[in-house]
């Protein structure tokens, strides 16, 4: 990109105290992020606090960036990790939930009124894939990454993300086909062990 | 028999050699299996690709520009916002400032920092109250154990606290265990760690509890808008008790 700055160079001048570097750090990366982690969480509201949440990793271990991966993979990674981190703590808050605390669990699909009958049944099948399946899906289908690089934002190698992305694929279309996801938009599945990582 | 999942998904992206493509074909010809699989991935790639790219709601990165600009100078005060946005809006928060400026002489009646500061006139309140009563242990830490907050619950706290502001004797409870205060010390210096802190902020109610699923500590505090005024809203910070690193920050205009 002519006349941009590079996201390393913004990086470094963020580490040495320049807060408007971080600015355009986050401005230029807020959409993926924020698109990612909607993808992964299924909701507006979670999807806001993972981006949050990963912003906020980013910031505090800025200076742990060494560069030696592309920014935005460090990133992607962070966010992803942010997103576990959201979902598993989702999946463990009605447990702790006080007595007086009777509110319905809350829809797990967006709740972007604009976004297409089609995109929401797309978006509550993407909720029944397991997560481990999901990231490389969200990654790779949705936001356009190459498998390389879905590889090293997950940790995996090469190979496990083309089998993952195949089993992922193959849930979701069967979870679109079957249903009834209206009705419980609960992860479910063959690869559920997947999701007690 | 073994199905080749690896290639499978390169098969459906069109990025296998034209060798490893006629590999897959031959073990497609007779894996009826394969064949639906392949059929199924192919609309499902279909179908992510479609997804729309949704655009970021409003105000979701504030905090973290709020946070970023802490680190950088530390003790000056956060821009307002919370990642709940308890405010409805800039327009909404106009009206609740026209109806604070008529409620506020009920408030300052009650409100001690008020009566501390009126006596003195021009006198900076001695030294920061906030800081005062953040390091002091005059608030007893409340243990909630079984208690786990999110946005939702740290507004209903905000509500439960600012009626609790209204009678006096709720504000500064004294620390009545012992064993108590020398952990609320270290939850209130954990709380101010961040930096976001002002003079202005006097805390009332010390939480240890957890914030969606996290180990926090939860600090309320009634914010004065300026040195010798009465307090007009409640904070509420959230920090980890590992770290100390901000869970959450919110706010609502009393």
């Amino acid at each position: 990109m002519p006349g941009e700055e590079r996201d390393e160079d913004l990086v470094r001048r963020a580490v040495d105290g320049d807060r408007a570097a971080f600015g355009i750090i986050v401005e230029r990366h807020e959409r993926r992020v924020y698109n990612l982690a909607l993808r992964m969480t299924g909701r507006e509201e979670d999807a806001r606090d993972a981006t949050q949440d990963a912003f906020l990793v980013a910031l505090r271990k800025l200076a742990s960036f060494r560069g030696e991966a592309a920014f935005t993979t460090w990133l992607h990674r962070v966010t992803v990790n942010a997103c576990y981190d959201l979902l598993r703590k989702r999946s463990r808050t009605p447990l702790l939930s006080t007595a007086d605390d009777h509110e319905p669990e809350p829809p797990a699909w967006p709740d972007h009124a604009n976004a297409t009958d089609l995109s929401i049944d797309v978006q509550r099948a993407l909720l029944a894939v397991p997560e481990d399946y999901r990231v490389v899906m969200v990654l790779h289908d949705v936001q356009d990454l190459p498998y390389e690089e879905v590889a090293a934002i997950v940790g995996i190698p090469v190979g496990t993300v083309k089998s993952r992305l195949h089993r992922g694929r193959v849930a979701l279309a069967r979870a679109l086909r079957d249903g009834p996801v209206r009705e419980r938009p609960e992860p479910a599945g063959p690869s559920d062990e997947a999701r007690s990582r | 028999m073994t199905h080749p999942e690896e290639q499978l998904s390169g098969y459906v992206d069109g990025t296998l050699g034209t060798d490893e493509r006629a590999e897959v074909d031959a073990h497609l010809a007779t894996c009826a299996t394969c064949r639906e699989e392949i059929e199924l991935s192919t609309r499902a790639v279909t179908m992510l690709r479609e997804l729309p790219e949704m655009p970021v709601p409003f105000g979701t990165t504030r905090p973290v520009m709020a946070e970023a600009g802490k680190e950088r100078t530390s003790r000056t005060r956060p821009s307002w916002g919370g990642r709940t946005q308890w405010a409805a809006g800039l327009a909404a928060a106009a009206v609740l400032v026209a109806v604070v400026a008529v409620a506020l002489p009920r408030v300052g009646q009650v409100a001690p920092v008020e009566s501390a500061a009126g006596g003195g006139a021009q006198a900076t309140p001695k030294a920061a109250p906030g800081m005062e009563a953040a390091t002091s242990g005059a608030v007893t830490l409340e243990l909630q154990p079984n208690a786990d907050y999110d946005a939702t619950k740290l507004e209903r706290l905000a509500d439960s606290s600012a009626q609790r502001a209204g009678s006096q004797t709720a504000l500064a409870a004294p620390s009545a265990a012992d064993a108590l205060a020398a952990k609320a010390e270290g939850a209130t210096a954990c709380l101010a760690s961040p930096g976001g802190l002002t003079g202005r902020d006097r805390l009332v109610r010390l939480i240890q509890a957890t914030f969606q699923g996290r180990p926090a500590y939860i600090g309320v505090y009634l914010q004065q808008p300026g040195a010798d005024q009465p307090a007009d809203r409640i904070v509420i910070w959230v920090v980890a008790r590992q770290d100390c690193s901000t869970l959450s920050f919110s706010f609502k205009l009393l």
